[in-house]
Parts: structure tokens; C-alpha cells; sequence
């Protein structure tokens, strides 16, 4: 072989390699570093070891509240959502009946939402001038809102169900699903009445998913924060809450650290006990054909419990977005277009106004941004990974390497946006990597919550690319180039598209990392929703819903392309 | 007298279309009686009606001369083996053996030798402790057989218990799971789409189509005298002409004339069966002016080695049959035959 042919080859290995080293340093940078950061604040504020502000978690009285709070909300909206979900899923899973593919879809839908637009939602709907308090007042001609749930613990529970619900209900009807029936009619053929027969049998075998679904609610209520800041008020705090005002409003940032560290540590424990559930929900249990295990619905009984809960589902979900969408359209007297039109024209009123519409332009931008990096870099990680597992492609080290890598990209899935938010706040604010004032900090930061999902999107299509399938086509006479439109293209492209419509909504709504990192003349759609809904006056209150919808509207559009495209993808 | 009687039982999941229609049958204390058929017959609904997990539109089931509707089927004291064992997964082989037992309040001592009695008539003595994941195919089978037969249930049910089971694995349970019914004495309604396990375990079979029975008999009468086309078709003949009766007892096909021992009762369309078992077999010249009654001649289309016989294929009269003939057979592919056959092996099936 030629030397210079050689040098080649070497030289485009070192591309190659190098190319798909990429997403590793981009998290080393951007994850890693970060995160670095906030443990050497927290544990070495002055560099030496100082465990001071560690320790003020179980010393100050305001931080132990905050921690009893945190747990014991997680807890009740853990009970509340499962206790929900439980029936709901028995119903998907047991039974066909019309209209399941659209409950099944509204019921998802949640998943999506940003959470400032399901806060906002629930100001529409149970809010002091809310859509429900808006009907009992003229209804009983009453002088004062009669449901106060705003700044409420209630309020606060009740956006929790509706927003994990989904995901409860999906977990645990998918897993329904594959428990086969003739294990409970088995049961009752040896004398189990059907409640024992649940007892004895459904439940023990449930529960795995069960505990699934309550490790990964847990995280999600135990983490919340934009639910907990729009609708709760200055009087309650979760620990990511806590962090936020330590950092922002105090700028007490060794306290936001240490809080930080100990956020990380109950975040890793709690998502090591989802993934290991998760492990044994994919017990071999044997798969039964969807069709065969669902019935119609018959009798009154079986009625009642189907429509009773699809009707559950549409009202949960439903009513908070139609209050949401319906309320952004009427004012004062009657229905109006005006809190839409106000988008769009200047008041300048405010010493840091900015007009929505530009709070809009900027979210549009920056979540384009995210996406194009989300993908590439899912992309290059999906490509490194199936690389790696290939037998045969690589060594047993580069099977191991796989192993270690996939849990590793899906870390910043188990990171709070709030605690990503203040590792960049205190990494990446100064030298030696001072992104402050560029204009890449949020798609950078948004792009790292979302590349989870991108990589979830797209592995699975990269790992139905067999070596044995691009072979065949060379075989049959295809060229390099020829290959990967003929093969790679086809098995990507619909995944590829999933995830890049994942990246673009995840960072349209992201909140907890925003707020740390936005420059106050720039704010994204959420964030401008969020100072709207916290402003006096029932214009800003209409431009906040106003806003609200739109992104809802994305948002629903989007899920419904993710829908369509998702070709039986992985559950998160 | 009855111990199940079926009367006249009808479901229907799609309105116009029943599974099971109007379906009437009884089954003696003891016997094992196999409802047979191709899926969707309408079979497992039959089995499943019986036994409670589902309701029949019309008609009423009986057991021991007490109507069971509305009795709900933990309280009716029979006993399921479902094509899928459905064996607990989270209970080891001894706890699910003894899930029957638990539920009808019997005692620890009563349940452990309960228990290692039936492990023991299924062979599995020493299991109890295993793990149903750890168990083979065969060992789950045994293990819902004896789940299923612990708590001494008054009928058994069988819904393609070997269903899921290889083929050789197939062969020698279907044998024991009639033996070991036999020796308990137990009532069973066995379904299966199976011919060859129907045979082997059943006293009595019932042949279904379309959510009918077509007929009922031991296995011997059945496979000798298939009551229509469809139960022939689905017992493996494969040789159903249509033809017309003439006068005389004859019968026209286009593959020659035909003259069965039980000729049709009048003439007019019917469907002639020639069994495959060749009277007599030799090789015909040349275009037969003149054919014989029962004879056929036709060009060899393929053949194939079965062991202790050779199956044959003929082209004749624009039909395919298929004939059994001995081992020996030494023919070419393309060679010219005329085979005679029996009166016996000749079936008639009046149209109407």
C-alpha cells in the first residue's frame, strides 16, 4: 500500500475519532465542569475543606422546613398521582373501546407541557380570577373569589397530579399490558374472588412498575420548581426553590452549593432506584398481542368503570388547558382578542419591559439553537455508542466503554434544571470560560437537558442500522454514499425528526435553568410569562395566558408530530 | 345421565356473527371430551363459557343439574389449564400448587401433603421450592396440570394445554396427561386445534366449525366416518370431489365413475371423498379408453418418502389427489398410474 494512501486513512481515522469525541467533551464542558464547580463551592469555598455550609441543611431551622416540605408534598403528590393513574392504566391496558387513542393521547400530553404553562393553566382555571371562580361568582352573585387555592398547597398538589400523571399512567398501563390475563382469571379458576385475585396476584406483579412510577414521580415533585414559584407563592420552597432564592435573591451561592450537593445526592439516589426497578420491570414476562388482551367494553359495570375514567382523564387534562385557552380570550367584557393583540405592541411603562414578541423571538431562536446541538451531539453519542457495541467492531473494552457511556450522556436527565443553572451561574460566569454575556450560554445549557432525549430518540434507529443490512446493500452493488441514503437514511430519519421535535419543545419551555442564566433584557417566552403572571393588572395577566397558549400550542403540535413519528420508541 | 350438560348456548362478539351458535352438548361423569377445530371455531369461547369467564348470549349451562348462571367462576369449583400455564411468576412451583388450596381455607399440614402428592403424580417431587422461571416448557405444563388438579376440582378444563410446547414434547405429554386424568377419574373438556392430541386424549370428540358442532364421536368412528366435507378437510383428507349421483347409486366425478359401499340415498350434487389408501396400483399404458369404476388414472405430479409409506401425488382430471401408498413405491415423476380403489374408502356427502 502507497505511503501517502496510508497517511490517508490515518488521517481521516483521527477526523472520525475525534468527531465523535465530541459529545464527550461537550459534556465534559458543559455537564461536568459545571457541576465540578458547584462541589468545590460547596466543599471548599476558600479553598480548604469546609463542610460549614454542607451542614447548615440540618442546623438552620428555614432549611429544615424547606427539606420537611419538599418530602412530604413529593410524598402526598406521589399517593395522589399513583392512586389516579392506577385505575386509568387498568382501563388502557384491559379494555378497547372508541376514543382510546385519543385519551391515550391527552393523558401523554402533559409530559410535554412546559411546566410555567401548566402552572399558568391552573391560574386560568382554579386562579382568583380564574375560569371556576369567574362561573361561582356570577353564578352567586358574589363579591370575593369563594375557592382560594392560589398560593396554596392544593394548587400546588393539583398541578402535580395532572403533570405526572401521564407519566404514571403510562409506565404502569404499559406494563398492565404485558401482564397476561389468564394469570388472574388462573387465579379465579382456583377459587380467588376477583379482589383477592388482585391481591394475591396483580398487585405482587405490578409492583415493580408501581415502584417505578413512584420513584420517578417522586423525582419530578421532590425537584419541582416552576410549578412551586408561579403557583405557591413566596410562602412555599422545595430545596431547588430554596436554591434558586439562595443564589439569586440572597446571592448566598457557598449555601446555594452545599443545598445544591445535597440536591444532587437525593436526585442520584432516587433515580439509581428508578433505573434499578426499571431493570426488573423488564423481567421476562411473556409479551402478549395487544389485541388479544384487550376487550370491548360490555357490561353496565365495565362501563361505567371505562367511561368513568376516560371521562376523569379528559376533565384532569382537559379542563385546566380549555380554562387556559379560554380565559386567555375573554377580558373584562366578553370575548376579546386583545390580551393576543397586546403581544405585539410596545408599552414601555416598565423600566425592564420587553414586548412578548420579542420574548418570542428569542425563544424561537435559542430553541433552534438547542435542537441543532441536541441533535448533532445525540447523533455523534448514538453513532459512538452502537460503534462501541458493535461485536466485532470493537475490542471488549469498547463494549464496556458502551456500558459506562449510555447511563453516563443520560446523567443530565437526573440533574435539576436549578442545580445545571447554578453550575453555569458559578462556572461559567469567569474565567477561565466566560460565557455571561454570549448569546450560546442558554441553547448550550439547554441543549445538555435535552440531549437525553435526543440520544433516547435516536438509539434505538442507529441500533437497527445491522452491519448485516449495509452489507447486503454493498453486496447488491451499492457505493459508500449509496449505502447510507439507502439504509442509514430510511432507519434514522423518522427517529432523528423525534427527537429533534423533543429538543426543540424541551428547550421552548424550559424554566429552572433559564431563570438562573437569562440576561434580563432578553428573556425567553417562559420567563416573560412568569414576570406577566407576578405583575398586578388583568392586561398582564391576559398577555401571560395569551403567551401561555401559544406555547401550549406548539407544544401540542409538537407532541402530535413526536406521535406520529415515534416508531416504537423508548420509554423514559 | 349428564354431569355438564350444554343447551342450545350462543355468543356472539361482533353483532351478526357468532362464535358459538346454538351449540348443545353433554359429557358423562369421568369422560374426557375434546372440542376440536380450527382457530376461531369458536372453541376456547365455548370452554370459557363453561367456565365462567365469559357469559353466553342465549342458552344455559348445567352442571350437576344446578344451572350455573351468574355463579361466578371462583365459585364454581372447576378447575383451568390455560395454553399459557398462567403459573404465577412471582410464587415458586410450591405456592402456586397450592394457590387452589389456600383459597378454599385448607390447612398448612392438609396443603403440604396435598401438595406433594400431586408434585408427586406429575413427577415433579422435590420442585417445590424451584422457581417458575427456572422451570423447561414440560415441567410448567405438569406444574398447571397439578396446580389445576390439587384443589379436587369436580371438571377440568384444558384450553391447548400443550399448545406451547415443541412438537416431540407434545407427543409423549399428551399421553400422560390422559393417563393421569384417567387415574383421578376427572371430568375434562379438553380444546384443541390439534387432530393427533385430540385422539390421543380424548373418549369423545367434537369437531367444531364456525361456532357449530359438526359431529361428535369416539376418535375411531370420527376418523372413519367424517360427518361432512369440513370434518374430513380438517382431519387431513385432502381428496373431496364434487360430482353427481346418478340413479343407480353411481356417482360422476371428473376424474372417473364411482360406486361407494353406501351409495347416496338419491340422486342429484354431492361431494365425494376417496380416502388415500390405495387398493391396488400399477402402471397404466397409455389414455384409458375404457375406465373402470373406483379406478384412476393420472401422471405422477410428486412424491415424497414418509418411512413406512410414500405419499403420492396424482394429476388427474385437472384435480391433484393425494394417495398413501406403500414404501416401496418406485415410480418417476411423470409416469402414468391407475390406482383401484375399495367401495369402504369411498365416503358420500349429499349437498344440502
Amino acid at each position: 500500500m502507497p505511503d501517502s494512501s496510508r497517511r490517508a486513512r490515518t488521517v481521516r481515522r483521527l477526523l472520525t475519532g475525534g468527531l465523535l469525541l465530541l459529545p464527550l467533551l461537550f459534556f465534559a464542558l458543559f455537564y461536568f465542569y459545571p457541576l465540578g464547580a458547584i462541589l468545590r463551592l460547596g466543599l471548599w469555598p476558600e479553598g480548604r475543606l469546609d463542610t460549614a455550609a454542607l451542614g447548615q441543611m440540618f442546623t438552620s431551622r428555614t432549611i429544615l422546613g424547606v427539606l420537611w416540605f419538599t418530602l412530604w408534598q413529593a410524598v402526598v403528590s406521589t399517593l395522589l398521582t399513583l392512586a389516579l393513574a392506577m385505575p386509568g392504566a387498568y382501563v388502557l391496558a384491559r379494555y378497547r373501546f372508541r376514543g382510546q387513542s385519543l385519551i391515550r393521547a391527552v393523558a401523554t400530553l402533559p409530559f410535554v407541557l412546559p411546566t410555567v404553562v401548566v402552572a399558568a393553566a391552573f391560574v386560568a382555571l382554579v386562579g382568583p380570577s380564574g375560569v371556576v371562580n369567574n362561573w361561582l361568582m356570577d353564578a352567586l352573585s358574589l363579591d370575593a373569589p369563594p375557592i382560594r387555592l392560589s398560593q396554596t398547597v392544593w394548587i400546588i398538589l393539583l398541578a402535580h397530579v395532572f403533570y405526572n400523571y401521564s407519566v404514571a399512567l403510562r409506565l404502569l398501563s404499559a406494563y398492565w399490558q404485558n401482564l397476561p390475563p389468564s394469570l388472574t382469571q388462573a387465579a379465579q379458576m382456583l377459587g380467588a374472588s376477583p379482589g383477592r385475585a388482585f391481591v394475591e396476584v396483580t398487585l405482587p406483579l405490578l409492583r415493580p412498575a408501581i415502584l417505578a412510577a413512584a420513584a420517578l414521580v417522586f423525582t419530578f415533585t421532590f425537584t419541582s420548581f416552576g410549578v412551586i414559584v408561579v403557583l405557591g407563592g413566596p410562602r412555599f420552597a422545595t430545596l431547588e426553590v430554596e436554591i434558586y432564592r439562595q443564589a439569586v435573591n440572597l446571592f448566598n451561592l457557598p449555601v446555594a452549593a452545599a443545598l445544591s450537593l445535597w440536591q444532587i445526592l437525593f436526585t442520584f439516589i432516587l433515580m439509581l432506584f428508578y433505573t434499578r426497578t426499571q431493570a426488573r420491570i423488564s423481567r421476562p414476562l411473556r409479551l402478549g398481542a395487544r389485541r388479544a388482551i384487550e376487550r370491548p367494553v360490555r357490561t353496565g359495570r365495565e362501563k361505567l368503570l371505562v367511561y368513568g375514567n376516560a371521562a376523569a382523564i379528559l376533565v384532569l387534562i382537559g379542563a385546566p388547558l380549555l380554562a387556559l385557552v379560554g380565559r386567555s380570550l375573554r377580558g373584562a367584557s366578553g370575548p376579546t382578542l386583545a390580551y393576543y393583540r397586546a403581544l405585539f405592541t410596545n408599552r414601555d411603562d416598565s423600566l425592564f419591559f420587553v414586548p412578548p414578541a420579542e420574548a418570542i423571538g428569542n425563544s424561537v431562536a435559542i430553541a433552534l439553537a438547542a435542537m441543532l446541538l441536541a441533535v448533532t451531539l445525540g447523533v455523534l453519542s448514538a453513532q459512538l455508542l452502537t460503534h462501541w457495541e458493535r461485536p466485532g467492531g470493537a475490542t471488549g473494552r469498547g463494549a464496556l466503554l458502551a456500558r459506562l457511556l449510555d447511563p453516563l450522556l443520560m446523567l443530565p436527565l437526573a440533574t435539576s434544571a436549578v442545580t445545571l443553572g447554578l453550575g453555569y451561574l458559578i462556572a461559567l460566569g469567569r474565567p477561565p470560560l466566560n460565557l455571561r454575556a454570549s448569546i450560546l450560554m442558554l441553547p448550550i445549557a439547554h441543549a445538555v437537558v435535552a440531549a437525553p432525549f435526543v440520544l433516547r430518540s435516536v438509539l434505538p434507529g442507529f441500533r437497527g442500522i445491522l452491519p448485516s443490512l449495509r452489507e447486503a446493500a454493498a453486496m447488491l452493488g451499492a457505493d459508500g454514499p449509496r449505502v447510507w441514503r439507502e439504509v442509514d437514511w430510511p432507519l434514522i430519519r423518522r427517529p432523528l425528526l423525534v427527537g429533534a421535535l423533543f429538543a426543540f419543545t424541551i428547550s421552548l419551555g424550559e424554566f429552572g435553568a433559564t431563570i438562573f442564566l437569562v440576561r434580563p433584557e432578553t428573556p425567553t417566552l417562559p420567563i416573560a410569562i412568569y414576570r406577566f403572571l407576578g405583575q398586578p393588572g388583568a392586561l398582564n395577566y391576559g398577555q401571560a395566558l395569551a403567551m401561555s397558549v401559544l406555547l401550549l400550542l406548539v407544544c401540542v403540535v409538537a407532541f402530535l408530530a413526536i406521535e406520529h413519528f415515534r416508531i416504537g420508541g423508548e420509554e423514559f | 345421565m349428564a354431569l355438564l350438560e350444554v343447551r342450545d348456548v350462543t355468543r356472539s362478539f361482533v353483532p351478526g356473527t357468532a362464535a358459538v351458535a346454538g351449540v348443545s352438548l353433554d359429557i358423562a361423569p369421568g369422560e374426557i371430551l375434546c372440542l376440536l377445530g380450527p382457530s376461531g371455531c369458536g372453541k376456547t369461547t365455548l370452554l370459557r363459557i363453561i367456565a365462567g369467564l365469559e357469559t353466553a348470549d342465549r342458552g344455559a349451562v348445567r352442571f350437576d343439574g344446578r344451572d350455573l348462571a351468574g355463579v361466578p367462576p371462583h365459585a364454581r369449583d372447576f378447575g383451568m389449564m390455560f395454553q399459557d400455564f398462567a403459573l404465577f411468576p412471582h410464587k415458586n412451583v410450591f405456592d402456586n400448587v397450592a394457590f387452589g388450596l389456600r383459597m378454599r381455607q385448607a390447612s398448612r399440614a392438609e396443603i403440604a401433603a396435598r401438595v406433594a402428592e400431586m408434585l408427586a403424580m406429575v413427577d415433579l417431587d422435590g420442585f417445590g421450592a424451584r422457581q417458575i422461571a427456572q422451570l423447561s416448557g414440560g415441567e410448567q405444563q405438569r406444574v398447571a396440570l397439578a396446580r389445576a388438579l390439587a384443589p379436587g376440582p369436580r371438571l377440568l378444563m384444558l384450553d391447548e394445554p400443550l399448545g406451547a410446547l415443541d412438537r416431540a414434547l407434545r407427543e409423549r405429554l399428551m399421553v400422560d396427561v390422559r393417563a393421569i386424568l384417567k387415574r383421578v377419574g376427572m371430568t375434562a373438556v379438553y380444546v384443541t386445534h390439534d387432530q393427533t392430541e385430540a385422539f390421543a386424549v380424548a373418549d369423545r370428540l367434537a369437531v367444531m366449525n364456525a361456532g357449530q358442532i359438526e359431529q361428535v364421536g369416539a376418535p375411531p368412528a370420527v376418523y372413519e366416518r367424517p360427518a361432512t366435507p369440513f370434518v374430513a378437510r380438517f382431519l387431513g383428507f385432502e381428496n373431496l370431489l364434487p360430482g353427481v349421483a346418478g340413479g343407480a347409486g353411481e356417482i360422476a366425478t371428473a376424474v372417473g365413475r364411482f360406486r361407494p359401499a353406501s351409495p347416496p340415498s338419491r340422486p342429484g350434487k354431492v361431494t365425494l371423498l376417496i380416502k388415500p389408501a390405495a387398493a391396488q396400483l400399477e402402471a397404466a399404458a397409455g389414455p384409458a379408453d375404457v375406465v373402470a369404476e373406483n379406478t384412476i388414472t393420472g401422471v405422477v405430479e410428486a412424491a415424497a418418502f414418509r418411512g413406512r409409506f410414500c405419499q403420492v401425488w396424482l394429476a388427474a382430471g385437472g384435480q391433484r389427489l393425494l394417495f398413501e401408498v406403500g414404501s416401496e413405491f418406485d415410480y418417476q415423476i411423470g409416469d402414468r398410474l391407475r390406482i383401484a380403489i375399495s367401495p369402504d374408502q369411498l365416503l358420500v356427502y349429499e349437498a344440502g
